[in-house]
């Protein structure tokens, strides 16, 4: 894994958050919709799957995927989870975040 | 008196815009069709129920897929759409130029077709197989995952082949419309049809370039995806 491989983008950053606030719940509509509800982020279904590859690459995530129902067309989910890579990312880019922030007054 | 369409739609069961599926599909990669789809398809179905109604939802549905669908584009993955969208674009210029440079009527005959595109077919299938041909079609056009690498050697040779085959009789095609036009010459009202007859000769070999050109980049599509290391 090269250097820039283990720094998160901020959108990045904001996928992984939605996979741990939807845990076991965690695909793509949810984690979509999830953004939009909380931070008003519309982003495409083709961008945030676009992130999730990229995150699947770097070894943050890892999916699999689940039940195909009526409503889906009969197409099956793809559930996405947080690997122990992806958690330390988290907490290192929070780190970082929180260190950069502190005593910083406007 | 509520039909089954107006029922569907009411209940929120109808299916998203076919169209913008279909292009999206041709973007996608293989493994993400069906999520990809799948959620956008739940969301649409929510969003009709939802106070919004069918047009917003139609409206977010054709959104959601263009975006996505430029993503992929963007990225190289849609491999297909990439190739459709420069096949469409080759036709275009192909269209333009004609029309600039003449009637398009001049670049229209059945003959020079006849002798180039049937026979590189012909060829390509003597060389290889049909089940060749039908495979090197279904590649250059779709984005299959498992294909194996034997089955995608056999499909670009069928394409070369066939794009060869067209080169070469272009090229007879061309010589034989020389040797007639030679063979002419001096008669009587030969000076009337010189421009036609030497525009015609000119065509097979036109027809083949264009096969050819258009069968290399399928080719290449192919090559890229299946067998380069």
């Amino acid at each position: 894994m090269s250097r820039k491989d283990i720094y998160l983008g901020e959108f990045e950053h904001i996928v992984l958050l939605a996979i741990l606030r939807l845990g076991a719940d965690a695909y793509g509509m949810r984690m979509r919709t999830t953004i939009n509800d909380l931070i008003h982020r519309d982003v495409s279904i083709g961008a945030l799957y676009a992130t999730l590859e990229r995150l699947e690459k770097k070894k943050f995530v890892k999916s699999r995927l689940g039940e195909a129902t009526a409503e889906r067309g009969g197409r099956a989910k793809r559930y996405f989870e947080l690997t122990s890579l992806g958690k330390s990312a988290l907490t290192r880019t929070r780190s970082n975040l929180e260190t950069m922030w502190r005593d910083i007054s406007w | 008196m509520v039909t089954e369409d107006t029922c569907s739609s009411k209940c929120g069961n109808r299916k998203p815009p076919k169209l913008a599926s279909n292009i999206l599909m041709l973007c996608l990669p293989a493994h993400l069709k069906q999520p990809v789809l799948g959620d956008l398809e739940e969301e649409f179905k929510g969003l009709e129920k939802s106070k919004r109604g069918k047009i917003s939802a139609d409206y977010w549905y054709w959104k959601q897929a263009i975006k996505s669908a430029l993503i992929y584009i963007w990225q190289g993955r849609g491999s297909t759409m990439a190739y459709l969208l420069g096949f469409l674009f080759f036709v275009a210029i192909m269209f333009l130029e004609m029309l600039i440079s003449g009637h398009l009527s001049t670049f229209y005959n059945v003959p020079s077709m006849v002798v180039v595109l049937p026979p590189a077919i012909a060829l390509g299938i003597a060389a290889t197989s049909v089940s060749s041909l039908k495979l090197a079609f279904r590649l250059a056009f779709s984005d299959e995952d498992n294909i194996e690498k034997t089955d995608a050697r056999r499909a670009v040779r069928f394409l070369r082949v066939m794009g060869n085959q067209s080169i070469f009789l272009g090229c007879i095609g061309f010589l034989t419309g020389a040797i007639s036009i030679s063979d002419h010459m001096g008669r009587e009202g030969f000076q009337d049809n010189t421009g036609v007859a030497v525009a015609i000769m000119f065509l097979p070999l036109f027809y083949a370039m264009i096969i050819k050109c258009v069968l290399y980049s399928a080719d290449q599509k192919i090559f890229g995806k299946y067998l380069e290391d």
